[in-house]
């Protein structure tokens, strides 16, 4: 994730990355994507909180409470957590993300959206009108949420999962590759889709193909 | 470049205020419902007129029309509402997002709201009426019949035929060469490998609830 926001803030925003930062007992090497790395406890002066904002690129490790646990610790070390949001993504809501968001190419987020902090909405997702996407919320690639529904705070939608529209998915919710929910969901529920069977004619006996 | 009325005060009439507002030619002036569904007077900022008393400078010699009614009585509301306006004489406009990709040679008909990410392939036949959110795929040589609604996320496959008031729900899946009968409704999610009748209705099957909280999950 690191790399990959190293990439699109490089590349595709009015930010500049200058270091990267990892708790001490992470810290393996001194240099990243060509960049130092130092450790969050003894952070050189450069890239204190009062010359650079931050952005904590963890991806849905322990359902996003690792990303959330680590932006509350850039934010008490002083940091302003800046989002990204691709030129590629089509954001139409009047309401403003949070920060500390990444929003990738070809995202479409329709008007009357609310996305709240440290959200990640993966390439190809769609986000319907009127829906709520709460704090640290994952929505994996080419994943859709319908409309006027809300995804409670640190749930994970897996990759092209749907979501039906005026559906709640509570909190910590994890939704699999693929599911189709069209009812609310209990808070800390896990979905999975039904599985592809596999077929016992061999594909190269498939007639139609 | 034409003033158009929208007929409709709902979530659908705000969207088409939004997106023609933002994004086309074109310019909304005023919102039309029938007179029996005419609670306010106001709407968006703009004045919400009864279709039996329209004033003159919102009437079809000056203005066009678009019909924002959403997928109601499986689209026959809003093929209704278009035939009124057209009775009243109205040109009904229809709307393509600037962020769409439609790459067929073939006119699309009246009334159409095409929005943005949407990928439409060529030689794809677009009826009147006909309604595609966001995200959606139309592969190439498929047919969209008249008031068709296709939800966001759709994926329709090569030479597909889509009837006339289908409605596909989000992320659902049509894969090619298939036909759909008039009138069907697929549901969020379903996934049609073969041809439909009329006015059939699919769901698909829903995600299994497992046995677990999401903090045992091992991986994730």
């Amino acid at each position: 994730m690191a790399e990959l926001a190293h990439f699109y803030f490089g590349r595709d925003s009015g930010h500049r990355v200058v270091a990267f930062t990892v708790d001490a007992e992470f810290l393996k090497e001194d240099r990243f994507c060509g960049l130092p790395v130092v450790a969050a406890e003894a952070i050189p002066p450069q890239f204190g909180a009062d010359r650079c904002g931050a952005f904590v690129a963890i991806g849905y490790g322990r359902v996003n409470r690792l990303r959330a646990e680590k932006c509350a610790a850039m934010r008490a070390a002083g940091y302003e957590l800046v989002s990204y949001v691709s030129s590629r993504a089509v954001v139409l809501s009047e309401h403003t993300p949070g920060w500390n968001c990444l929003i990738l190419e070809r995202v479409m987020v329709q008007p009357r959206v609310r996305i709240g902090n440290a959200v990640t909405l993966t390439g190809g997702s769609s986000i319907t009108h009127g829906t709520t996407i709460e704090d640290n919320v994952y929505v994996g690639r080419l994943a859709v949420v319908a409309s006027d529904a809300t995804i409670g705070a640190n749930s994970f939608l897996g990759v092209g999962c749907v979501v039906g529209d005026r559906v709640r998915v509570g909190r910590r919710c994890v939704i699999g590759a693929g599911a189709v929910i069209t009812d609310d969901t209990d808070d800390d529920s896990v979905y999975a889709a039904p599985l592809a069977e596999r077929s016992r004619v061999p594909s190269s006996r498939l007639r139609r193909f | 470049m034409a003033d158009i009325v929208v007929f409709g005060t709902g979530a659908n009439a705000e969207l088409a205020h939004f997106y023609f507002g933002r994004d086309s030619a074109h310019r909304v002036v005023a919102f039309v419902v029938d007179g029996s569904h005419l609670r306010e007077d106001h709407f968006c900022g703009l004045p919400v007129v009864a279709t039996e008393t329209i004033p003159p400078q919102f009437r079809a010699d000056r203005c066009s029309a678009f019909v924002a009614t959403g997928y109601g009585k499986i689209n026959r509301l809003r093929a209704e509402k278009c035939a009124a306006m057209q009775a009243a004489g109205y040109e009904l406009v229809s709307y393509i997002n600037s962020n769409a990709i439609v790459m067929t040679d073939h006119p699309m008909g009246w009334n159409c709201f095409i929005l943005e990410g949407v990928a439409i392939q060529p030689f794809v036949r677009i009826g009147n009426d006909v309604q595609i959110w966001p995200n959606s795929t139309v592969a190439h040589g498929t047919t969209i019949d008249d008031h068709a609604f296709l939800s966001g996320r759709v994926t329709i496959a090569g030479e597909v035929h889509v009837g006339a008031g289908c409605f596909l729900g989000i992320g659902s899946t049509v894969r090619d060469h298939v036909r759909l009968g008039r009138n069907c409704v697929v549901g969020a999610g379903a996934v049609i490998l073969g041809d439909t009748e009329d006015d059939a209705v699919y769901t698909a099957p829903p995600a299994r609830k497992l046995p677990t909280r999401s903090d045992r999950l091992r991986r994730i």
